[in-house]
């Protein structure tokens, strides 16, 4: 039996900002910080319930308090902005907390000499989050912990798996699939700004909502000999339900990635030379495009001028509107690389490696991310940001020095 | 006000779009709660080349307005198309305030160029709202917005303080002065006017998306989202502008 213990003590500070012009100071209100004291027990144990039969089991009772000095500006609902009272709390006074328990379980029973099924059952709480601010240019993460507002974010995982080895085991095989739920996830509600976040608490902008992912991993390795190597697939779909983003409606998580496959394969051709290579593909990105565009003129549409006429305005905005967030992919992502390693003999303590590597060996033009060009008045085009055409993107040569340390 | 269709991203813009998105024959009205009014559908030509969709609150023969805003008062807009679709929305005329003073100032070592400076008085009710326009006598056609046009009172209520603004322009303005050292500045020898606007917060709050969202226009990292809109059934603005009105001569 194994069983342990820990505690943090957290200060966060997300925002900070100060704001004068000329003589003029605005209140911008008091640095926004919050204190949280973290803890937890566990316990965790191994039984063998027959010769076929294993369990693993645990539990981990977690404690997490939000505590003062805090302010809680209380806002009023029905005006974005206008706040209408302010709690404090006094240094050290317990602000909200929150005690739970984590049980899991894992169960793998031995089918015969070369395969078996693991099952297994996680629940978990997450008291630190983040947030990112996507309105701006260049996107703030913060930090923030759970409090009155933000309860923890809680997960809980089922998953079953088939292993099976080959050839004496000479191969590993394995087939696994799962299911995940997510509760009290948290985002800045639609359009917020840094500046929301400044004389008012973070969590104030945060909408809350839950996500869930499923999936298979498809997995074989080969450890033995001079050829070795692993190949992986997983197949998943991710996706999360704000009630205040995306109309209510279910849309893809960022990184809901459909298919995954890496492939790694090494050849020890001698005890000096050493071949690798690694073929990685990924689905795209969601991301969120336009689907929409309309006119806006700057200022008031027509104005009466000086002459008795009428003056229309033709300095026209092209806005755009949007409908599913993550609606659409990016090109999905793929890349060959290949590396070649001479050793050299030990030397006292050290020994040596030359690494000559080639990364993206056909040269594909993953896109780094996609932006919009706006061609005169006359259409939009997508573009994509990618590395310059090359036949081998990069050339890399290293010199390992490595300290034996078993010498 | 103008009445328009949106359409699809991808779509080339051309002549067609330009003939085919103006909505016309709509019955358009606006109330201030005791009388309502009718807007004139007007013919326009923009750049030469005629324009539907445009309604004014004239009369047709004098160009008099046929409703005069009152501060304070609450106007709502009601739109139902020939097709019998239903838009509405309604905004709150504010008080004007009007600006303390308004100045030229040569920027650093610039030697003309400079920007365009304003004192303020915040009444001390939270929930003041500002656009600023200016326009540069014999230059300008039109009143231009500089980027970041509107601005709030949430953090500087009921304070006074200088501020400045840059020179706006028509957007993606290829004229030389836009385009050369002297772009986003004023100039010795510019008679400037500023009309000074106080706004209510749904015009706030789309002018600072939709300059948000077009100055984000192709970034990587910027989550996109739509411009908040105070349009029922619709997407776009019904504004409302207290305009106070002041020259600068920049010497």
């Amino acid at each position: 039996m194994k069983f342990g213990g820990n505690y943090i003590y957290h200060r966060f500070t997300p925002t900070n900002a100060y704001a004068r012009s000329g003589d003029v100071v605005f209140d911008l209100g008091d640095i926004t910080r919050f204190y949280a004291h973290d803890a937890a027990l566990y316990v965790n144990d191994e039984w063998d319930i027959t010769e076929k039969l294993r369990v693993n089991g645990g539990l981990r009772m977690t404690y997490f308090a939000h505590i003062g000095p805090f302010s809680r500006y209380v806002e009023d609902p029905s005006f974005e902005g206008r706040f209408i009272d302010t709690i404090d709390y006094a240094s050290g006074k317990k602000v909200k907390d929150y005690y739970n328990l984590e049980p899991r379980v894992s169960v793998r029973y031995e089918l015969n000499k070369f395969s078996s099924i693991k099952a297994s059952y996680t629940q978990n709480y997450q008291y630190i989050h983040i947030a990112s601010f996507g309105s701006v240019s260049l996107p703030t993460d913060v930090w923030v912990p759970s409090t009155d507002r933000v309860k923890p974010q809680y997960g809980v995982q089922y998953a079953l798996g088939y292993f099976r080895n080959f050839k004496d085991n000479l191969f590993e095989t394995a087939v696994e699939v799962y299911y995940k739920e997510m509760k009290n996830q948290i985002d800045y509600r639609e359009g917020a700004t840094p500046d929301q976040d400044v004389r008012n608490n973070p969590d104030n902008n945060f909408v809350f909502g839950e996500g869930w992912s499923y999936g298979a991993e498809f997995f074989v390795k080969k450890s033995k000999g001079n050829f070795s190597g692993w190949v992986g697939y997983t197949l998943a779909w991710t996706e999360r339900n704000f009630p205040d983003l995306n109309f209510g409606r279910d849309f893809p998580a960022k990184y809901d990635r459909r298919h995954d496959v890496s492939v790694v394969l090494t050849y020890e051709r001698s005890k000096k030379w050493l071949f690798g290579m690694t073929w990685v593909y990924a689905t795209g990105d969601a991301l969120t495009l336009p689907t929409e565009r309309y006119f806006m003129s700057a200022g008031p549409p027509v104005s009466v001028n000086g002459s008795g006429g009428l003056d229309v305005n033709n300095n026209f905005y092209i806005l755009s509107g949007y409908d599913n967030r993550n609606d659409f992919r990016q090109k999905a992502y793929h890349r060959l690389d290949f590396s070649a390693t001479l050793r050299s003999q030990k030397v006292k303590k050290f020994k040596s490696e030359w690494v000559f590597a080639v990364y993206n060996m056909y040269g594909r033009q993953n896109p780094y991310f996609i932006y919009f060009d706006v061609q005169g008045i006359a259409r939009t085009a997508i573009r994509e940001c990618k590395p310059s055409r090359s036949p081998c993107s990069v050339l890399s040569l290293q010199l390992l020095i490595i300290l034996n340390s078993d010498q | 006000m103008i009445l328009s269709k949106s359409e699809a991203y991808f779509n080339p813009i051309g002549q067609n779009s330009i003939n085919n998105l103006p909505i016309r024959g709509a019955i358009v009205t606006i109330s201030n709660g005791t009388d309502t009014i009718q807007l004139t559908e007007i013919d326009t030509s923009l750049n030469g080349v005629s324009v539907g969709g445009f309604y004014v609150a004239l009369d047709s023969l004098t160009f008099l307005p046929t409703m005069i805003g009152i501060p304070g008062t609450q106007y709502t807009l009601n739109i139902i198309t020939a097709d019998g679709r239903q838009v509405s929305s309604s905004a709150v005329l504010h008080e004007p305030v009007a600006l303390d003073s308004v100045w030229f100032k040569v920027q650093d070592n610039l030697d003309s160029l400079g920007f365009a400076w304003a004192k303020l008085s915040d009444p001390d009710t939270l929930g003041n709202y500002y656009r600023w326009f200016a326009k540069r006598l014999n230059k300008d056609d039109l009143y231009y917005t500089p980027f970041g046009s509107v601005f709030e009172d949430k953090f500087i209520n009921g304070q006074s303080f200088d501020f400045a603004y840059n020179r706006g322009t028509v957007q993606n303005s290829e004229a030389e002065e836009d385009e050369n050292e002297e772009a986003g500045f004023y100039k010795k020898g510019d008679t400037i006017v500023v009309k000074f606007c106080s706004i209510d917060r749904g015009t706030y709050e789309f002018w600072r998306d939709a300059e948000n969202q077009l100055a984000n226009n192709g970034s990587p990292f910027a989550v996109p989202s739509n411009v908040k809109s105070n349009i029922n059934g619709g997407r776009g603005l019904f504004a409302t502008y207290s305009v106070a009105y002041d020259t600068i001569i920049a010497r």
